[in-house]
């Protein structure tokens, strides 16, 4: 090989690279800006904003295409190369610092073309969809993070930084999820997600310091020389599957992807059908060589995936709206691609996660077509459509089949653990609370009240010129006593001077 | 638990239903005023009414109000006439004070007062100059007398404070009561801002979605007998949510109990005494209006869901009230209270509002009013004020704006019909004047107008004439149609064309009610396949049934694709194959004509689009046996004549036929629409109307139909062919049925009326995109059509068309009324000829008390679904999730959402329909004095009525009082051609005269539009980006 | 600092010159703001100042003494001369720390709601930063320990006669004597006692479990800036640092503060996350917050130092920005609570933006300094504690949930249906100018640093390895030679 053909192999690497981090850089520069025209309060126009995402997709879809043509030139060889790095801080023999890189190869690369392509795909669609809808700006806003983010998970070089883009994925998310945010609904399940994102995120946190602590680095490269030994490969993996399991609405977790169809339908099918719902297989891809030594591991995510895809199926079909229907097939398939991943089967999962987004995101596209859907089957079939599911009532006996099928209208009943969960959870912080105002009540030798605090707390703040608000008066017929010492009471309404 | 009690219950529940959304499943969908169970009380008090029982908003908000009052869409003059009306006097309310009217007006007038309730209030005062200045608005006089009323205190910025003081102190003193609903629930969350009702309805929300599902999930709940005992069996035992862990032993307790017993418990244990059931009833029924509403109409209307258990209210209430008691003491007891019972309270009994909201109010009234604190302190002044300004509130304030605001729309209406016949009188009188030079005069006179008598000399009969639907959709078309073609007449019926018949589509899965949905029909029409009627009455073709089966066992297999979703196994195989699913998604997502134009090619296997398998309609019965639905097979010859006869009596086709008669149903193809029925036609109960026009052509062409109307005086020329068409109003498609009939003398005729129909089409379809903000106002004609074909295949569009989002006006008369005249697509336009009718009026009566309803249905959920997209209407569709294919709800578990959506309601004006008939109000009185429906309709004044004589050109309109000669306030504009007039433009426009479609001979006429509307254009362009985007309030 | 900084040639008496200007413009500045006749006039005196001192503390902090200084200032004591130089001056540890202090004064001055703002709360809160400001700057002793008693004294008087001041003053009081105990003890006792009664004080100021009762009552209960201004100032935990660079810790005290810091993380965030009320939600939030500081510092590395350092100011900007914004958002509805639904988000939306990003900001967002600050802090303690690093995410995790949950459940969620209504406003417009300002500087530091940490992390140090062996060993060299001298006088 002549120096020459060397120079443009590295050359070839450089634009690789740097078509890699602008798939990254794009969006999140278009993000920054339409984020600073919202701040200083010149927030674009509606054209300026249509155009801008346009662009936007337009760039993400070449850069992504251009990036893969020129990856098969070169034969496919992983590109990784480090930018530089973020900060820094050292002192008396201690060093830390934060690289920048991206590492491309054949799997990233995938992913990359996937994301490219069906971000382009939706963020179109949703040009037209999304056309004059109160708080687009937002919408668009969001998908930009939520590229940016995605993207940078794919081509992250270290575990760290590929973190950075996780916790940009959750939050854009989240955000999208409660985009109709003057609703109940959407804001208490954004919060949902949002809770088993961030519980899964601090699995990946723990991860990257397992692996740091292991291989001295989180830079993927580096720490793919030194394998882990079986122990901590099976502890590292286990949290790297616990932090997928969220993002891929796997068991014990996969109760909120239904919940987070409330947003504008493109952002339920890129998010909860395509992209972000196999943000935690590419997790266990990308991080794969560091944990395939362990066996124990390996089952582990084969049974929850298989788990997972029955449970899905089972699910899905009762459930009585169509993106609800959805979301468990969806879930249900990602459970698939767990299987072939834990089975070492990578190509396959690949595969399955390219099809498997292409087809869900259409399916959910169209998902508001399923009444004109069934009335034109009904029309071509001449009749009304046949009852479906009477394997079920065959196979099953009578006795189960009515819990079978509560057990499979209730989701598993994961809703139903979850929220004893929570209210356990909750008693217990509120008794911690009453606690600490107890410890208050002692410091100030004074009785603090018990409970909830409605009495601590119900004053609200007023100014010299404002009066306390309207007396609230005891309604008649309306007892309610306090617990406790049952000590009859009104509900308390004290009003005290603070501003 | 009496007999007795039972029944008692079952009424309460009727009554407390009332109310509840009567929206049928999605597929059935037809426009219907969402209240009008309060049709029985005027408009303005039910509007209250429902505001207060229901918390609807039935009004805009005072906002868009004056927004308008600042572009100049709603005049100071409006606001004096309205208050004239129903101001109250002038009369000093106390000494000292003003009087009603004048502190109303100045209210109304002043749109920059800012409004804000209780700790908004301290913020506004504390960051803003509101007690520091005097506001901006107030005129010189006031401002002067305030100023030497300050003196006293030392300076204005030191008498406001004390102002606003004195003003706290009475409205203190005033506040308003305070409603919280009689639930426990209410009291619960008005306490600790804590909602039990988000832990009942995720429960209760999927409990009903799987029993009402209708084939969404492939596992449909087992057993389905009856809301209350599924309920039962399904939560007898299992794990249930930490609010219910209880729930297994309640419902153990009362097993056995019927639904109306455990209601009887459930009220009893909150002590809820019978005559007050009804109206607490109210309280759980609405706080999930859509499901409740559904359950109630499929135990009114079983065979809504024919295969559908009984559905009853009083199960949906049996589960309703347990779960609500169980949420609410779980609440109170998380929050450490002890809820001891579950009693009904007195509302809010000595409870009142937050007073600084009526303060702020009442500060900027008294400042208006040029009064100091001195002066309200005065005791019988300040009360008296604030009594005053207590009473003016929200509600009463937007009720008169929304007066004035549709006054200023029929001033406009009324002056544009009325300068335009004044202008065409004109005219036609310097017409007669040269052609009595030239030659004898060219119009009957009977005609009226210009129709077709220009071009073929003395009395020719029109190359064609066109029967279209009233829909104002069809307006712009007809317009077009007339100024491309003059030969061409076009008349308006109603689109079922008085075929109201059960038709039996060849390949449709059931029967369809194509007629209003009030009607019962009698008769069915086939549809049959093959090339004549006669030959192959009943026998399918084995091609037919071949394609029958072929499509069955295609369904079958997508049914999976659809509906089964591929969970699993299969969703696996597909997945891995679904790379291929790339083309269609990025094709039919970036490129949706394209897609479409290939998807046909593929179906049609490249022939010429519109070639469809030959059917023709079995439309003449034979026989008088009823088949076993009770329906009559096809009319009888003397039925199709009385039809025929009925439809052209009305609008006026007797004589002078053309040899073409187009007859044009209409409908709507969109996809990704879970809407699509509302798109259809209106008369056809939300289906497409194209059946409609073809068996009125064929019973037309029918020479037995001839023969016996000719023996009513008809005589239809044997020349003349009629010719069924269907309109697809988003496309802009027009489709001919049975075109191969029409014999080889007509054809010349009719494919000349062709052409210009498909230039119609291209025209109609320009005009719309002015309106879609993504198509841009200036476009080719081709490219418009173009565009609104793509619109109709795009996956990505959430406004395939505006469906009836103009309507705001319907004319019943004589096309010459409005023929030239730009109604820029807001008028229903049904023909109906004065001079044909007989001294009672009772062709006008059968026209409207066909076209009122209808037309009131559409405006009035229009209307509705605007003015409150929270409960009226169905929100914005992006996240819409369609449910048992019976609705659709917000994203996941919300209530089902009734009405229209955001989209199709964004640009309406929300006005009530102004009908304006041809006719003598004389006339109108008695067929009103008639008619009790369209009495009760019109007196009640959910519709609006105006007249304008057949001969003279006066106008009145039907006041509260009686009614009023219209006085015309301006001149109607003229311009060339429609285009000069839309071109450019997105918001609604005033109306105009169009001179084209007349004057091609005169070319020289063509004049620049003198005004294009009072209203600025840019306040309208803001009016809308402000509808749907809340503005950002400035602080005063 | 090169040679060509155009400051190096008015001589090296300008940087303690400036300290002492910064602290004497914010204490008139609190004489002249307390007698304006309005708050809006107060309001803008007290910008003035403001600026003023932060313009002489951002040269203070560029001029920070080149000479080496001893922690405790313990050298001073023993001076004779009591010259500026002697007094005041700031070093590596307090550079970043002075000038955070001013802005966090002036942005709560600029935010503040009229409503709430009295021209006296403004004067206490003006006076409140000065004597902040006199902990950090001031390097005699005797001036800290004063001004280390004295800075409670403006919030407890905020305080006075509600229902939680008494704890308020119990353990502010303890506190102070723990401190000019220590203070005193580490002249003349043995530095271990001093440290540990130092380290004792430190935490009761700092709120750590189980010292941090007074926390959520404070700001519970006190008008929120001063709260703001008094919790998020942290002066507590830059004297920790203090001590703690000074003189490190042994393996169990460490092991101490640890168990301490994990502790309050946890608690914090789950109490927080449990309260109804939003003001007590963001005590508990301060608290558990502040534990970072405190994990950064325990184990006395330079990266965890300078974590540390970085956790003050990005939790204390971020969180500033978020009591603000509930504050302003508190002016305009009156009390917020998070266990029903909100309201507000169209009329308010940049409010409701604002509040979010600034409470994403807290938790470290990545891209916002935060993240940077808990990203160091993490190492630091992983390397050596990995259980430590557990507590630490799951805390962070929660406080996350917490903080979409303000944003979310005060702001959005209120309306069934659509929102198209025609829904009566509360009232409260979206962000006044001044508010977009203040929010607007808050979130463009936090960014702008964020993004690009590394000159925030050399602020005062040329060399970032100085913080520790510049600070660290010559407090070491002044002890000795301080013990030297004790010797000698006897």
């Amino acid at each position: 090989m002549t120096s020459e053909l060397i120079g443009v192999a590295v050359s070839v690497d450089l634009a690789i690279a740097w078509l890699a981090t602008s798939m990254v850089l794009l969006p999140l520069g278009a993000f920054a800006l339409a984020g600073l025209a919202e701040i200083v309060g010149a927030g674009w126009r509606d054209e300026v904003l249509a155009a801008v995402s346009r662009a936007l997709f337009t760039l993400t879809t070449i850069a992504g295409l251009t990036a893969a043509a020129l990856f098969g030139l070169e034969g496919g060889r992983p590109v990784h190369h480090v930018f530089g790095r973020w900060f820094s801080a050292d002192g008396a023999g201690a060093h830390q610092a934060y690289e920048v890189g991206v590492l491309v190869d054949a799997t990233s690369l995938t992913y990359l073309v996937l994301t490219s392509l069906l971000a382009g795909t939706v963020g179109a669609f949703s040009l037209r969809y999304l056309e004059g809808e109160e708080g687009a700006g937002r919408f668009f806003r969001a998908m930009m993070l939520f590229t940016a983010g995605l993207s940078l998970v794919v081509v992250a070089e270290s575990l760290g930084l590929l973190f950075v883009g996780w916790e940009l994925v959750g939050v854009s998310s989240a955000l999208l999820i409660a985009f109709y945010r003057h609703r109940e609904g959407p804001v208490r399940h954004a919060l949902l997600a949002f809770a088993i994102y961030r519980i899964c995120d601090a699995a990946l946190l723990a991860s990257l310091v397992v692996l740091h602590h292991a291989s001295g680095t989180t830079s993927l490269p580096a720490a793919f020389e030194a394998p882990l030994s079986p122990t901590v490969a099976a502890l590292f993996g286990g949290l790297v599957l616990f932090a997928s399991l969220g993002k891929s609405a796997q068991l014990p977790f996969s109760g909120w992807l239904p919940r987070a169809m409330e947003g504008p339908t493109p952002s339920s099918a890129i998010f909860y059908g395509a992209l972000s719902v196999h943000a935690g297989a590419y997790l266990l891809l990308r991080t794969a060589p560091l944990w395939e030594g362990s066996t124990p591991l390996r089952v582990t995510i084969v049974m929850i995936g298989a788990l997972t895809a029955l449970l899905g199926t089972l699910t899905g079909r009762a459930q009585t709206d169509v993106k609800s229907g959805l979301a468990y097939a969806a879930s249900a398939q990602v459970g698939l691609i767990f299987v072939e991943i834990g089975l070492g089967l990578h190509t396959l999962a690949l595969v399955h996660v390219v099809g498997h987004a292409l087809v869900r995101t259409l399916e959910l596209l169209r998902a508001p077509s399923l009444l004109q859907d069934v009335q034109r089957l009904e029309a071509e079939l001449g009749r009304a459509l046949p009852r479906a599911g009477a394997r079920y009532e065959r196979v099953v006996p009578r006795r189960i089949r009515t819990w079978l099928y509560r057990f499979a209208l209730e989701r598993a009943f994961l809703d139903t653990l979850a929220s004893r969960l929570i209210a356990a959870l909750r008693r217990a912080t509120r008794a911690l609370d009453a606690f600490d105002r107890r410890v208050v009540g002692a410091a100030t030798s004074r009785a603090s009240t018990p409970g909830r605090g409605v009495g601590a707390s119900a004053g609200v703040a007023h100014g010299s010129t404002s009066e306390p608000p309207p007396a609230a008066t005891k309604r008649e017929g309306v007892t309610m006593k306090r617990g406790g010492e049952g000590a009859e009471a009104d509900w308390p309404e004290t009003v005290e001077g603070r501003r | 638990m009496t007999q007795h009690d039972t029944e008692r219950l079952e009424r309460a529940i009727e009554q407390a239903a009332h109310l509840l959304p009567t929206q049928a499943p999605l597929a059935r969908f037809v426009h219907h005023n969402p209240l009008h169970t309060l049709e029985s009380s005027p408009f303005d008090e039910a509007m209250v009414e429902a505001a207060a029982r229901l918390g609807v908003e039935t009004y805009l908000d005072e906002g868009s109000y004056q927004r308008a009052l600042r572009s100049g869409r709603l005049l100071p003059a409006d606001i004096d006439a309205t208050l004239d009306d129903v101001g109250g006097d002038d009369r000093p309310i106390a000494a000292g004070l003003p009087g009603r009217r004048t502190l109303r007006r100045a209210r109304l007038l002043d749109v920059d007062v800012p409004e804000a309730r209780g700790e908004g209030v301290e913020w506004l005062l504390s960051e803003g100059d509101a007690l520091r200045a005097l506001p901006r608005s107030i005129p010189a006089p006031t401002r002067g007398q305030l100023e030497a009323r300050a003196r006293r205190f030392g300076g204005v910025d030191t008498m406001l404070p004390r102002l606003f003081e004195v003003c706290r102190a009475l409205a203190s003193a005033h506040a308003p009561p305070r409603h919280v609903g009689g639930r426990l629930r209410d009291r619960i969350l008005d306490r600790l801002g804590v909602d039990p009702d988000a832990l009942v309805h995720p429960m209760l929300i999927r409990h009903l979605a799987a029993y009402l599902d209708q084939g969404v999930a492939y596992w449909p709940m087992p057993d389905r007998d009856g809301l209350w005992s599924t309920f039962q069996r399904l939560h007898g035992a299992g794990p249930q949510p930490a609010w219910a862990v209880s729930l297994p032993d309640e419902l153990h307790a009362v097993r056995g109990r019927s639904a109306g017993e455990q209601v009887l418990h459930e009220l009893a244990l909150r002590g809820i005494p019978p005559g007050a059931w009804a109206d607490w009833l109210t309280g759980p029924l609405h706080a999930l209006p859509g499901w409740a509403g559904m359950v109630h109409q499929l135990e009114r209307h079983p065979e809504l869901a024919p295969e559908l258990p009984p559905t009853r209210l009083v199960d949906y209430l049996a589960i309703r009230l347990l779960l609500d008691r169980l949420a609410a003491s779980y609440v109170a007891r998380e929050a450490g209270v002890h809820v001891s019972s579950y009693d009904a309270t007195p509302r809010g009994a000595g409870d009142r509002e937050d007073p600084r909201g009526l303060a702020l109010e009442l500060y900027f009234t008294a400042l208006r009013s040029g009064l100091g604190p001195a002066e309200l302190e005065r005791d019988e002044l300040g009360a008296a004020l604030a009594r005053e300004v207590r009473a003016f509130d929200s509600i009463t304030r937007r009720g008169i704006y929304h007066l004035a605001y549709e006054r200023r729309f029929r001033v406009r209406v009324l002056d544009a019909l009325l300068g335009h016949a004044r202008a065409e009188r004109a005219e036609r009188a310097e017409n007669t004047e040269r052609a009595d030079g030239r030659s004898a005069p060219r119009h009957d006179g009977r005609h009226g107008g210009r129709q077709g008598g220009r071009q073929g000399g003395r009395d020719a009969p029109p190359l064609a004439q066109v029967l279209c639907c009233i829909d104002e959709r069809e307006e712009s078309f007809r317009r077009h149609l007339e100024e491309l073609e003059p030969r061409v007449e076009t008349f308006g019926y109603l689109g079922h064309f008085g075929v109201l018949m059960r038709y039996e589509g060849l390949t449709a899965p059931r029967a369809e009610l194509l007629c209003p949905p009030d009607v019962t029909p009698r008769h069915r029409v086939r549809e049959v396949p093959g090339r004549s009627t006669r030959e192959e009455r009943d026998e399918p073709t084995a091609r037919g049934e071949t394609r029958a089966r072929v499509a069955s066992a295609r369904a079958v297999a997508k049914r999976h694709r659809h509906l089964a979703r591929q969970t699993l196994v299969r969703g696996g195989l597909v997945a891995l194959t679904g790379a291929a699913s790339a083309v269609p998604l990025v094709l039919r997502t970036l490129f949706p004509g394209v897609a479409d134009r290939l998807a046909r090619v593929s179906r049609t296997g490249g022939a010429a689009s519109g070639a469809q398998a030959p059917t023709r309609l079995h439309v003449h019965r034979e026989h008088d046996e009823p088949d076993a639905s009770g329906h009559l097979d096809g009319y009888s010859w003397d039925e199709q004549a009385e039809i025929v006869g009925d439809v052209l009596g009305t609008i006026g086709l007797v004589s002078r036929f053309a040899n073409v008669v187009c007859v044009v149903g209409h409908g709507s193809s969109t996809v990704n629409n879970p809407h699509a029925a509302a798109y259809q036609c209106g008369a056809c109960a939300g289906a497409p109307g194209g059946p409609n026009a073809r068996a009125f052509a064929v019973m037309a062409n029918a020479p037995e139909v001839r023969a016996r109307l000719a023996a009513r005086g008809i005589e239809i020329p044997s020349a003349t062919v009629f010719v069924g068409a269907y309109h697809d109003t988003t496309s802009d498609e027009l489709t001919y049925f049975d075109d191969d009939l029409v014999p080889a003398s007509a054809r010349e005729a009719f494919a000349a009326t062709r052409r210009a129909l498909a230039r119609a089409c291209a025209r109609n379809a320009h005009e719309r995109c002015r309106r879609f903000p993504d198509a841009g106002p200036r476009r080719a004609a081709r490219a418009s059509l173009r565009h609104v074909r793509a619109r109709s295949v795009d996956l990505a569009q959430p406004r395939p068309e505006y469906n009836h989002a103009t309507n705001a006006v319907a004319v019943i008369g004589r096309r010459s009324r409005t023929r030239g005249l730009f109604l820029d697509r807001r008028a229903f336009l049904a023909s109906y000829d004065p001079s044909l009718d007989d001294a009672e009026g009772h062709v006008l009566e059968r026209v409207l008390a066909r076209v009122a309803p209808v037309g009131a249905g559409i405006n009035l959920e229009y209307y509705f679904s605007r003015v409150d997209q929270a409960r009226l209407g169905c929100g914005t569709k992006l996240p819409h999730n369609i449910t048992g294919l019976i609705g659709v709800m917000d994203g996941h578990g919300s209530d089902l959402r009734t009405g229209l959506h955001w989209q199709t309601v964004e640009i309406h004006e929300p006005m009530r329909l102004l009908v304006v008939v041809e006719s003598t109000p004389e006339l109108v009185a008695r067929i009103l004095e008639r008619n009790p429906r369209l009495r009760a309709l019109v007196e009640h004044r959910w519709v609006l009525l105006a007249t304008i004589d057949p001969d003279r050109d006066v106008a009145h309109f039907l006041e509260r009082t009686g009614f009023c000669e219209h006085v015309v306030e301006a001149t109607v504009p003229e311009v060339g051609g429609s285009r000069a007039w839309y071109e450019g433009h997105e918001e609604h426009l005033a109306f105009a005269r169009v001179t084209a479609g007349r004057a091609e001979e005169e070319p020289g006429r063509f004049r620049e539009p003198p005004y294009r509307t009072a209203r600025s254009e840019r306040g309208e362009e803001a009016d809308r980006k402000d509808a749907r985007q809340p503005r950002r309030e400035a602080v005063r | 600092m090169s040679s060509t900084d155009p400051w190096i040639a008015i001589g090296p008496a300008l940087g303690p010159a400036a300290t002492f200007g910064a602290i004497v413009t914010l204490a008139l500045t609190a004489g002249v703001v307390a007698r304006a006749a309005s708050t809006r006039s107060a309001r803008w005196w007290g910008l003035l100042g403001a600026m003023l001192s932060l313009l002489l503390a951002i040269l203070a902090a560029r001029r920070r003494s080149t000479s080496s200084v001893d922690a405790l200032g313990a050298d001073a004591l023993g001076a004779d001369a009591l010259g500026m130089d002697a007094l005041w001056g700031l070093d590596a540890l307090s550079a970043p720390i002075f000038p955070f202090v001013v802005a966090l004064f002036a942005v709560i001055t600029l935010a503040a709601p009229t409503r709430f703002a009295s021209p006296t709360l403004l004067a206490r809160l003006a006076l409140a930063s000065a004597l902040a400001l006199v902990v950090i700057g001031a390097r005699h002793p005797l001036l800290v320990a004063l001004a280390w008693a004295g800075s409670s004294v403006p919030t407890a008087i905020e305080l006075r006669g509600r229902p939680g001041a008494r704890a308020f003053v119990v353990h502010h009081v303890v506190s102070a004597l723990f401190v000019v105990a220590g203070l005193f003890a580490a002249h003349v006792a043995s530095p271990r006692l001093a440290g540990a009664l130092l380290v004792l004080g430190v935490l009761i100021r700092e709120g750590v479990v189980p010292f941090h009762a007074w926390v959520p009552s404070l700001y519970e209960r006190a008008p929120l800036g001063s709260a703001l201004l008094f919790s998020r100032a942290q002066v507590g935990a830059y004297l920790l640092a203090r001590v703690l660079v000074a003189s490190p810790l042994g393996s169990s005290a460490t092991w101490g503060l640890d168990l301490l810091g994990a502790m309050t993380m946890l608690y914090g965030a789950a109490l927080a996350l449990g309260q109804p009320g939003v003001r007590r939600a963001l005590g508990y939030l301060a608290t558990s917050q502040t534990a970072i500081v405190l994990l950064g510092l325990a184990d006395g590395g330079p990266i965890g130092a300078r974590g540390a350092v970085l956790a003050i100011v990005s939790v204390g900007l971020a969180q500033t920005g978020l009591g603000l914004a509930l504050w302003v958002t508190e002016a305009r509805r009156g009390e917020l609570r998070l266990d029903g639904a909100g309201e507000g988000v169209a009329a308010t939306p940049a409010l409701a933006g604002a509040t979010l990003f600034l409470g994403l900001a807290c938790v470290g967002l990545p891209g916002t300094l935060a993240f940077v600050a808990e990203e160091l802090v993490f190492h630091a303690t992983l390397e050596a504690r990995p259980w430590i690093g557990v507590a630490m995410v799951t805390a962070t995790a929660i406080n996350g949930v917490l903080v979409l949950r303000i944003a979310l459940r005060i702001f959005a969620g209120g309306v069934i249906g659509g929102a198209f209504g025609a829904r009566r406003p509360r009232g409260g417009a979206d962000l006044l100018a001044r508010e977009r300002v203040a929010f607007g500087l808050l979130g463009a530091s936090l960014v702008t640093f964020g993004v690009a940490p590394q000159r925030l992390l050399s602020v005062g140090a040329e060399d970032p390895a100085e913080i520790r062996a510049d600070v660290h060993v010559s407090a070491d060299m002044s002890r000795d030679a301080h013990r030297r001298e004790i010797h000698d006088d006897r």
